[in-house]
């Protein structure tokens, strides 16, 4: 028998249903039901601040700041030298956790400011970078230079004693080599400094012992969460004059941000980090000889299809998983058999009805979650157990055996899966809980292409399994989705992942529990309710020292 | 040329020494401006601390996956490297090869616990650093460390991957070029000539420093972030000390011919399709390092653990399927046989581009060959693929029962340390650990807080 090694990480196959998952995710195991109480399920029971942080900047926030304070580098710069960010369990990348700096990290830091200094202070661009440098190449032009871009660097006004420190080392490179060699290491220090390598969110310490981030600090929160960029002067100035102390304040500047072309790429890369769908790109599926020409394409198609609905339309997760549209291009209509297009451009199309609806429909989506040479009922119920239903990761047994490989025309994938896996209770203690999810996209090959039978032989979509509290019973992949649709703890789900997102971490229980209780009970779509996170309590606030 | 400077590229034996760091494209330029290979005629010199004369040189081979063992065990009774299906591309070593069986992955761990465990013998990797790190720490030398195609470019570096830790996960360097720059750093410099913004670096990363050391200080009642920060803290201090060396004396004058690192121009590295080619650029490097002794700690991360590469690439194993699925999982004779061909590919290309570079003359050692004064450590963090098992737990296959372990060769003379052989142990994993270590002069008994030997069937 054969499973995959990624398989196995979600099977446990033996007696006791052990769940190795974090405290946050038995929570999920533990929340009240609606049936029981008759309260919405939230995926959280109280609220909570969040802990002080020092937010390392991820890789495309360190370029995206270095460009936004130094555009004489231009957009293009590539001089970065920072590698992939660690993910987190959750799939994200900007996990504060995660985001450490040893010796490595350290040195690429280095690299790349190097890179960019000895960039900035070329003769090409020395001159428009700082005018003085012509005329009066003296200390007086250099403080001028760190003071501004210093503070927007670090987000925040310079120190006295910093200013001092840095006119220090530029006095002191300067006068044993020259003024573009003294400002170069000036920058490199700058660029490598703590206060510019990590995003503060420490504040200060407030009546009931917890603290109050301050007025830099917020718009620092404020700019890369919704922009992924440091603060400008604007921001900068607008936090000094205390106008975020007010919650609608931060939530009107958060809508401001993501509408900038910056911000319009936040939710996409939420929702390409969750969802995992560009792994698709880097597929093989050995059967189909076409994929590795669209395999791209596909992950094109869902990136359009989540930021139409999201952020255009401002949908919600329903909107998400029962969308009748998507996005595709000449090639990818081809490949999915809808009939001839024209041209590279890609546009809206409504699918078929035998395509089902929706993101667990995308292309990307099936066959990401699938091998190379068949499908898979686990990986694809499991998708939906772990990051729609926010169920915790199982540990995997020693000794997993492998499943048979398929015999097409002999047996149908979900047969081959049932006999492995139902067949022999120690497994189905486990996979009872998400492969049924998974034999409903079964009309889905690994390509993500349909089919209708499976070598011949007939596929049978129909399954049940434990929605929340719900025994959610249906046939195929539409009835599935819809199902989901309406459950409150998809959409409690979302919105934990999404409040994990912007917070770079956990906590026990929600920073916003009102809000998340508009979320799940569909007042609200996905992208407001990541903007209104900026007027939660816990945006501003952080809880006492650990 | 866009010269670009870094401490970790020191070569603190010489106090005129630059440092050099150079990227992709400014290492083609240097080829093509004409520079040229030469050794340089020296008497014997001690390479390393340590009181041992031989020069002693560390790679570790990682393959992900296991292997079919059926195909590992030698086909007849006391049979050694020569009768094994998949060791047996590396028969022409047999003199210089040891084979180890019985041996069982440290704190019961496996799958994603099990990578971990590999270099650093801790389940989920510990607080420790790895063990070619605590080797290189110990010889004043630095740890490199090279990965082809060491994680999944859509996955970005997750566990999968995660198997040498310095401080924190290392990403291995995936651009053989990138790796050349690092490992042949300095060479082709004029010692006369002082590079000054050695003092200009050390002055900012002063700075860097003494801000980290303010804030560690604030930091006092956040014990997570004060933790973060005296990391960091840590991470600039060690650029600023550069890898301490004293240790290594190049025996190149100039950087040596790297045809295969050459041939990777205007091809991107991380693609799939250049898998083969990258793997042998590494391999090519890091022999050509060894013998021109400008690195003699490296680690060579081959694929993450649940790669899908398409084994079919062009100079592959002739496998056009999966590597991780269906090929290391498969259970039929069939299936087995491809698991056994991919990963006798790997040795193959170990051998063609690595061993057979080493086999002459060492420059450090003339009385010796460069491959007598190496040691090579090949290993897995799975015992059998499709069982997917870290332990000694015997398998059926095919109504035979088959006694299974980790699989671990070693090769080179390991400067005279290392015993030839087929050698049947029970140990832990964590032992090969510090066999390692022991054949590389350095003493390490303690392994996660835990107690560990070197096994000493195999050293001399």
């Amino acid at each position: 028998m054969r499973l995959p090694h990624a398989l196995a990480l979600a099977l446990l196959c033996f007696s006791n249903f052990a769940c190795k998952g974090s405290a946050q995710s038995d929570s999920w195991l533990e929340s009240g039901s609606d049936d029981e109480t008759g309260e919405v399920e939230l995926g959280c029971e109280n609220e909570e601040l969040g802990p002080p942080l020092l937010r390392r900047l991820t890789r495309d926030e360190f370029s995206a700041s270095l460009v936004a304070v130094f555009p004489e580098l231009g957009a293009q710069w590539d001089g970065l030298a920072l590698g992939p960010d660690p993910i987190s369990e959750r799939g994200f990348s900007n996990d504060a956790a995660l985001l450490s700096v040893g010796e490595q990290v350290a040195e690429e830091i280095l690299a790349s400011a190097e890179a960019a200094a000895s960039e900035l202070v070329s003769p090409e661009v020395l001159a428009s970078l700082l005018p003085c440098s012509v005329d009066t190449p003296d200390i007086v032009c250099a403080e001028t230079f760190i003071e501004t871009r210093g503070r927007l660097l670090f987000r925040r006004t310079l120190q006295a004693d910093e200013l001092a420190t840095y006119s220090d080392l530029f006095e002191e490179v300067s006068s044993t080599s020259d003024f573009a060699t003294g400002l170069r290491w000036t920058l490199v220090a700058l660029m490598q400094s703590p206060h510019f390598v990590y995003r503060f969110e420490l504040g200060a310490e407030g009546a009931q012992g917890e603290r109050e981030l301050l007025d830099w600090e917020v718009a620092t929160a404020l700019s890369y969460t919704y922009a992924g960029v440091g603060p400008d002067e604007d921001l900068l100035a607008r936090a000094q004059a205390g106008e975020f102390a007010q919650a609608q304040a931060r939530v009107d500047a958060a809508a401001e941000l993501m509408g900038a072309p910056q911000g319009e790429q936040i939710l996409s890369r939420f929702f390409a980090e969750w969802i995992r769908y560009g792994r698709a790109g880097s597929k093989i599926k050995v059967n189909v000889e076409t994929y590795s020409q669209v395999r791209e394409d596909l992950v094109e198609e869902t990136r359009l299809f989540v930021d139409r609905v999201v952020r255009q339309e401002g949908g919600s997760m329903r909107d998400l998983l029962t969308s009748d549209q998507t996005y595709l291009n000449a090639q990818l209509v081809s490949y999915y058999g809808w009939g001839e297009g024209t041209g590279s451009a890609y546009t809206s199309q409504t699918r078929p009805e035998h395509y089902s609806v929706g993101l667990l429909a995308q292309g990307s989506v099936l066959a990401g979650y699938a091998h190379t040479d068949s499908s898979s009922p686990t990986l694809r119920g499991l998708l939906i157990y772990e990051k729609l239903l926010c169920k915790p990761a199982l540990a995997p047994p020693p000794d997993v055996p492998s499943i048979d490989p398929p015999e097409l025309g002999e047996i149908t994938t979900r047969e081959r899966y049932e006999l492995a896996h139902a067949g022999d209770p120690a497994c189905a203690s486990c996979h009872q809980f998400f492969d049924p999810l998974g034999f409903a996209f079964e009309h889905f090959d690994e390509s993500g292409r349909y089919r209708e039978t499976e070598g011949g032989l007939p596929i049978d979509t129909s399954a049940s399994a434990l929605v929340g509290s719900t025994m959610l019973s249906f046939s195929g992949l539409t009835e599935m989705a819809e199902g989901l649709a309406q459950e409150a703890s998809v959409h409690a789900c979302t919105g934990d992942n999404l409040e994990r997102f912007a917070f770079g971490g956990e906590v026990e229980g929600c920073r916003a529990l009102e809000l998340r209780e508009r979320l799940v009970k569909e007042e609200i779509g996905l992208a407001d309710y990541f903007v209104e996170l900026a007027g939660a309590d816990g945006f501003a606030r952080r809880s006492g020292p650990n | 040329m866009h010269n670009l400077i870094s401490p970790r590229n020191r070569r603190s034996a010489n106090p005129a020494e630059r440092e050099v760091r150079l990227r992709r494209r400014t290492f083609l330029a240097l080829l093509g401006s004409g520079l040229s290979f030469s050794v340089a005629s020296l008497a014997s010199r001690r390479l390393l601390a340590g009181g041992d004369e031989r020069p002693r040189r560390l790679l570790v081979f990682y393959l992900p996956h296991g292997m079919p063992i059926e195909h590992v065990q030698p086909t007849v009774e006391g049979g050694g490297i020569s009768d094994s299906p998949i060791w047996s591309v590396l028969a022409e070593h047999a003199d210089v090869a040891t084979m180890l069986r019985g041996v069982s992955m440290s704190d019961g761990a496996t799958n994603h616990g099990a990578i971990s465990a590999m270099m650093t013998g801790s389940n989920g990797g510990g607080m420790g650093d790895s063990i070619d790190r605590q080797i290189a720490d110990a010889l004043g030398v630095q740890a490199h460390v090279l990965g082809a195609l060491p994680y999944d470019l859509s996955s970005g570096f997750t566990v999968d991957s995660h198997l040498v830790r310095h401080g924190t996960w290392v990403r291995p360097t995936e651009d053989p070029a990138e790796a050349a720059a690092e490992l042949f750093a300095g060479l082709g410099q004029d010692p006369d000539m002082p590079d000054p913004n050695i003092a200009f670096r050390q002055a900012a990363l002063a700075l860097s420093e003494a801000e980290l050391e303010g804030l560690s200080t604030r930091l006092d009642d956040l014990s997570s972030e004060r933790t973060k920060i005296d990391l960091h803290l840590e991470a600039i201090r060690s650029l600023a000390q550069g890898d301490g060396g004293g240790s290594l004396d190049p025996t190149c004058t100039g950087m040596p011919a790297l045809p295969k690192v050459e041939a990777l121009e205007g091809l991107e590295v991380m693609d799939q399709a250049n898998f083969g080619r990258v793997l042998d650029a590494h391999l090519e490097v890091a022999g050509q390092a060894f013998v021109c002794a400008t690195a003699s700690v490296v680690t060579l991360q081959n694929l993450w653990v649940n790669s899908g590469l398409n084994m079919g690439f062009e100079g592959g194993p002739g496998v056009p399927k999966g590597h991780h699925e269906p090929i290391s999982h498969s259970w039929d004779a069939a299936g087995r046989a491809e698991f056994a061909q991919v990963q006798s590919w790997f040795l193959s290309r170990l051998n063609e581009c690595f061993l057979k570079a080493l086999d002459l003359p060492d420059p450090a050692d003339p009385s010796h060959r460069v491959l007598d004064n190496t040691l090579v450590w090949v290993c897995s963090e799975v015992s059998d693929g499709a069982n997917h098992h870290s332990d000694t737990s015997p398998m059926w296959i095919d109504g035979a029962e088959w006694p299974t372990y980790l699989p671990n060769m070693f090769l080179g003379g390991a400067s005279g340390h290392l015993a030839p052989g087929v050698f049947d142990v029970v140990r832990e994993h964590a032992d090969v650990l510090a066999t390692v270590a022991a054949l590389m002069g350095v003493n390490v008994d303690t392994i996660g807080g835990k107690a560990v030997e070197p096994i000493a069937e195999v050293m001399l």
